[in-house]
């Protein structure tokens, strides 16, 4: 018994505990370390999270919006996300290049949901539908829908998946303003003519024939409307009467609202033809109820306040537009009409470079280019910011869009050149204060040569100095590099406009500014009682018109050939009357003037306007009176003047011979 | 006498779906011999559980849900766009979750062999090969059915629903009617017999000796590069320069009313600035006094194009001949020096109307139902081997295998040959032509995107499917299935 209690522990039982209080003591002092690891890791974490965040390496939750749902979880697939992306470009060049576009829109867009936080997958993508697919389609409709995708692509999503990256603003800011407002695609007029109508479904036509601050005061109501509908209906009593009244005839709060308006409640539209899906009976009563009770004066007040904020949901919410910034950049810049492509490629590289701001990852050239479309923008609108658009809302593509010199941005942009330039360049050693320097400097100059050739031919004393203030500031400031008077400003100003003249209309932009901006003068001297001299700047534009018009005969397109001359001459009748700045007496004068043909041309568009002004005159002027219809419309109605067409019919198929 | 019990209407509602089974029952029992009933036994068995496992109803329902969502895409924004957009996704879609289906159901194998239910039926005068293609039948039955109901839907949805939204345009409409919605043949050009041409030229260099200092020169070589180097010439176009391109067996429909395609895909020695291209086409032959059209074109470089002209240019013996003339027809732009040039046999094809889409549908879904057919008998196979998540694991891999077998190659061609990645590359490949042996390459049968884009997807080619990927893929992967069905102890304990 005895034996038994003292036996020891076999040899191997007794190794084999001890090995395992070996391992539980490696275990333990294992797993200590690892908890120390752990906590001490975890005291470097803040710290780290702190640099990361102080050099923007991550993004930052407060600033960026969050991502929805789906893109979420495509982008926690971890590996198989980037063979997914990648088997998706492959299949997306194949399919273009093979000629099938049908796909690749969805590719496209899986492409970017898979990741989202990538800018250049963004940037390429709207730059592949607006450009390349876009060309390789055969009619209008497609091309704008393709280069429509792309813009939709980033303003919709990659710009508010990533609102700090510069290169997608300058990429946005380049289609609006190269792929739709430059003239070298073959459908560009198609694509002004789109974007026009789009934006006049949501704003409605311009008022007409307003001052530059009036016109900043339009729009001061969209941008000051409350920004919450239902809020705004449960506050203002009229607007929310006024709605159940809407709902009566069924109209409700929504696009559907501004596109009636935009569409009916014109002067120059026939509005028949979008009342086809009613009964005849049905559709005549009803679309008289819904004007009767739109046009109401009673309910004036309220309708506007509902317009205003229905017009400011739409552009914040469909167009992720901040109206609040748009109405900034009108103070500043002048009356931009937000139908016109420039207007768009301002506020995107404007918005783009503000939001910017502080970042300390960006692109130094794209950041500067960005800030460039901003110049870009403002030179087109003086060049072409005016604009006589004739909406047609069921084909938008076939709308007639004339493009007109508008010299109001000329002062903005000539004080943006100074003021970028001090903002980029103002710590150069040779920058002068009021000039404009480095690479804008010349820009400044040539631009500024046109503005005093255009603002010349416009005429009116206000004008004329404006001409004289910008020579005289070329003079000064534009020397020969020892200090002495350049050549070409050794004349007066008269003697600077008319030197080169001809030379000057060689291309399409300056063609087109010279022939309008004589055809307006001639009318302001016609007013003035100078026939004469009205009779030489009509026979000027005649005779630049068919200079320029033989040079570009052989343009099957049409892309660069002006309009017709009848056209032009009824278009500046137009401007002339719509120019608040100009008398009443004036306008009367020139509208007994001026030839039949063209007063009939213009008379359905310009009818309403010209009542309106004899109704505002001090005292009030019988409007049949002073502006008489002219004789022989209905017959002229039967066959008005047509426009040149616009954009080709390129769909070609094999014709018969 | 008690009369029986009245059927309520929900209980004979509920025979409708088994009315198909029942039938086959019927046929099977009159005609069918021992070995066909035991076979349809199993199959039908196999269904059932299926069906009362709710696997066929879940993967009908995602069927449907994938439908739904393919019926929602946009395309391009035109109506011709949508309705391939959707053929193509409903198409693949169906093709992806009954191959998953495919897979699923062939757990009833190993859960069989796994749960002892087998002892019960080797205990009966079943041989096992006849279980095992019971098992088989049964999948494909049900995949089939599935397949047809999907197919029924695709075409009702493409020409009931989506083709009568209102088109873009005039070019959307025609597009939907004669590119889409219908089953055109692409036949290439006859390339000119050069055989002349080479043989002079031959023999001039061998008269001057060029051949002289060449070692081991072999004349059949020469000549194949001869021929070559003048195809290739053939097929470069200079700026002023014209080319007949010549079709045989044109077998279209000739009527006025009717239209051929011409595609093509030119590409050039110098892009211009714009990259457009301007050239002129005609289509006719005056010497058989067809119709001639002619027709302007800008187009983008390196892409496919596809340009209509009547059907009566087509010539009575059902010939083509087409005039590309590579001068800029637009006056006022300029003429840029562009040497053009059709690469390969679809540099330039003609497409001509040879059939209908609900034509072209079935028979793309019956090339879809073969590679069911062979996922099925592999997963089949993996069972008799493996439990079911192994065997499912196997399965799952074939299919990604055959599926990207194509791409795998592409991938690799694309790499360069030289340094660690050529022997990467020279690794990667051996076991690539080694996986060709086993596992067939689903994209030399993947009918769907010809599907989408009009184009004829021809019997003779669902018949290779048949042959390749049924009788032989399919066929040897039973066969391998029961050998080690045969070999296999099913009562051996396994975990």
């Amino acid at each position: 018994m005895v034996e038994i209690l003292s036996h020891e522990m076999p040899e191997y039982l007794a190794r084999r505990q001890a090995a395992r209080r070996r391992d539980r003591l490696v275990q333990i002092v294992a797993g200590v370390i690892a908890v120390a690891g752990i906590v001490v890791a975890g005291r470097f974490l803040q710290p780290l999270n702190d640099i990361r965040l102080e050099n923007q390496m991550v993004i930052d939750p407060d600033t960026v919006k969050g991502l929805p749902p789906i893109e979420t979880l495509l982008a926690k697939t971890g590996t198989f996300r980037a063979l997914a992306i990648d088997i998706a470009f492959i299949r997306a060049e194949k399919l273009k290049e093979e000629g099938k576009y049908y796909e690749l829109r969805e590719l496209a867009d899986a492409i970017c949901r898979l990741a989202p936080r990538f800018p250049s997958v963004w940037a390429f993508n709207a730059w592949n539908q607006a450009y390349n697919i876009s060309v390789a389609t055969y009619t209008a409709e497609e091309r704008w829908q393709w280069v429509n995708n792309g813009i939709q692509l980033l303003r919709d999503m990659g710009i508010q998946y990533n609102p700090k990256s510069v290169a997608l603003y300058k990429e946005l800011a380049w289609i609006y303003w190269h792929k739709i407002g430059d003239f070298l695609d073959d459908y560009h007029w198609n694509y002004k003519a789109e974007l026009a109508v789009e934006m006049e479904r949501v704003l409605g036509p311009p008022p007409p024939a307003v001052s530059e601050q009036e016109t900043i005061e339009w729009f001061r109501t969209i941008a000051q409307a409350p920004r919450d509908l239902e809020r705004l209906l449960a506050d203002d009593r009229q607007v929310a009467d006024l709605v159940q009244r809407l709902d009566q005839v069924g109209l409700y709060p929504d696009e559907t609202l501004l596109d009636f308006i935009a569409q009916n409640l014109r002067d120059d539209l026939s509005v028949e033809r979008y009342l086809e899906a009613l009964p005849e009976d049905e559709r005549y009563e009803l679309r008289a109820r819904r004007l009767a009770l739109l046009s109401d004066t009673g309910l004036a007040a309220p309708r506007e306040r509902l317009l205003a904020a229905l017009r400011s949901w739409v552009l914040r919410q469909r167009y992720h537009m901040n109206v609040d910034w748009m109405l900034e950049l009108m103070e500043k810049y002048g009356p931009i009409d937000w139908r016109s492509p420039y207007g768009h490629a301002l506020y995107w590289s404007s918005w783009g470079d503000k939001v910017t701001q502080g970042q300390i990852n960006l692109n130094p050239n794209d950041s500067m280019n960005t800030v460039r479309y901003i110049m870009m923008a403002l030179a087109n609108m003086v060049w072409r910011g005016r604009i006589i658009l004739t909406p047609d809302f069921a084909h938008p593509n076939q709308s007639y869009i004339e493009l007109l010199p508008d010299t109001r941005f000329i002062r903005h942009l000539h004080d943006a050149y100074i003021e970028l330039s001090e903002a980029q360049f103002g710590d150069w050693p040779d920058f002068r204060p009021g000039e404009s320097a480095g690479s804008y400097r010349v820009g400044h100059f040539n631009f500024l040569l046109e503005a005093v050739r255009q603002l010349y031919f416009e005429g009116d004393p206000n004008s004329r100095r404006e001409a004289q203030f910008y020579y005289d500031y070329l003079r000064r400031v534009n020397r020969n590099p020892d200090g002495t008077q350049k050549e070409i400003y050794l004349v007066p100003l008269e003697g600077f406009v008319l030197q080169d003249l001809r030379d000057a209309v060689a291309g399409f932009k300056t063609a087109n500014m010279v022939v309008s901006q004589l055809i307006y003068q001639s009318f302001r001297e016609l007013a003035e009682g100078n026939v004469e001299r009205a009779v030489q700047l009509w026979e000027e534009a005649k005779k630049i018109y068919g200079i320029y018009m033989t040079d570009v005969a052989g343009d099957r397109l049409d892309r660069r050939k002006l309009e017709r001359l009848s056209i032009l001459r009824a278009d500046g009748l137009e401007s002339f009357l719509a120019n608040r700045s100009i008398p009443l007496v004036a306008k009367i004068r020139v509208w007994r003037a001026v030839e039949k043909r063209t007063r009939q041309i213009v008379w359905d568009r310009v009818e309403g306007l010209l009542h309106k002004l004899c109704s505002e005159h001090d005292p009030p002027l019988d409007g049949a009176r002073a502006f008489p219809e002219p004789p022989g419309m209905e017959e002229y109605r039967k066959n008005p003047e047509q426009r040149r067409e616009r954009g080709p019919s390129d769909v070609s198929e094999g014709t018969k011979l | 006498m008690a009369r029986p019990p009245k059927r309520r209407l929900t209980e004979t509602l509920a025979l409708v779906p088994t009315a198909p089974l029942r039938a086959v029952d019927f046929c099977v029992d009159a005609y069918g011999g021992r070995a066909l009933r035991c076979l349809w036994a199993v199959a039908r068995q196999t269904i059932a559980e299926a069906v009362r496992m709710k696997l066929a109803i879940f993967f009908l329902v995602l069927l449907v849900l994938t439908f739904w969502a393919a019926s929602r895409t946009e395309g391009d924004g035109t109506v011709s766009g949508r309705v391939q957009s959707f053929v193509t996704y409903s198409v693949t879609s169906a093709g992806v979750l009954l191959a998953v289906l495919s897979i699923f159901l062939s757990r009833s194998l190993s859960d069989e062999l796994q749960q002892r239910q087998i002892l019960m039926l080797m205990s009966k005068p079943l041989p096992r090969w006849q279980f095992l293609l019971g098992k088989w039948a049964g999948i494909v039955l049900l995949d089939a059915v599935l397949l047809a109901v999907t197919g029924l839907g695709v075409y009702l949805t493409a020409t009931q629903y989506l083709a009568r939204q209102t088109p873009l345009n005039d070019f959307d409409a025609g597009k939907l009617r004669f590119e889409v919605l219908t089953a055109r043949h692409a036949s290439p050009f006859v390339l000119p017999d050069f055989t002349r041409e080479v043989n002079t030229l031959y023999a001039r260099n061998l008269e001057e000796g060029v051949y002289d200092a060449i070692e081991d020169f072999a004349p059949l070589v020469e000549k194949d590069r001869l021929r070559k180097y003048l195809d290739g010439r053939w097929r470069n176009v200079p700026v002023g320069e014209e080319r007949y391109f010549e079709f045989a067996n044109v077998l279209c429909d000739r009527s006025e009313d009717s239209a051929i395609q011409i595609r093509y895909k030119a590409q050039a020695n110098r892009y211009p600035p714009d990259e457009i291209l301007r050239t002129q086409w005609i289509a006719g032959d005056r010497q058989k006094n067809t119709a001639i059209a002619a027709t302007p074109r800008r187009d983008v470089i390196g892409r496919y194009h596809t340009i209509a002209f009547p059907a009566d240019t087509v010539a009575p013996d059902h010939t083509l001949r087409v005039r590309f003339i590579n001068v800029n027809p637009y006056a006022g732009e300029p003429q840029y020096d562009n040497r053009l040039f059709f690469e390969g046999p679809r540099g330039v094809e003609v497409l001509f109307q040879v059939g209908t889409f609900g034509g072209n549908l079935v028979r793309a879904l019956v090339m879809v139902q073969c590679k069911l057919m062979f996922l099925a008998a592999v997963a089949l196979m993996f069972a008799t081997l493996f439990s079911f998540p192994v065997a499912c694991f196997c399965s799952f891999i074939t299919y990604l295998l055959a599926g990207m077998r194509q791409f795998i190659e592409d991938a690799l061609g694309s790499l360069e040959a030289k340094g660690a990645v050529g022997l990467a590359r020279a690794v990667i490949s051996v076991m690539v032509d080694a996986l060709g042996y086993v596992v067939p390459n689903f994209a030399r049968y993947n009918p769907v995107e010809l599907l989408a884009d009009g184009r004829n997807v021809t019997l003779a080619w669902a018949l290779q499917s048949v042959v390749y990927l049924v009788a032989i893929g399919a066929g040897v992967a039973l066969l391998i299935a029961c050998l080690f069905f045969y070999r296999r102890e099913v009562s051996e304990v396994s975990v």
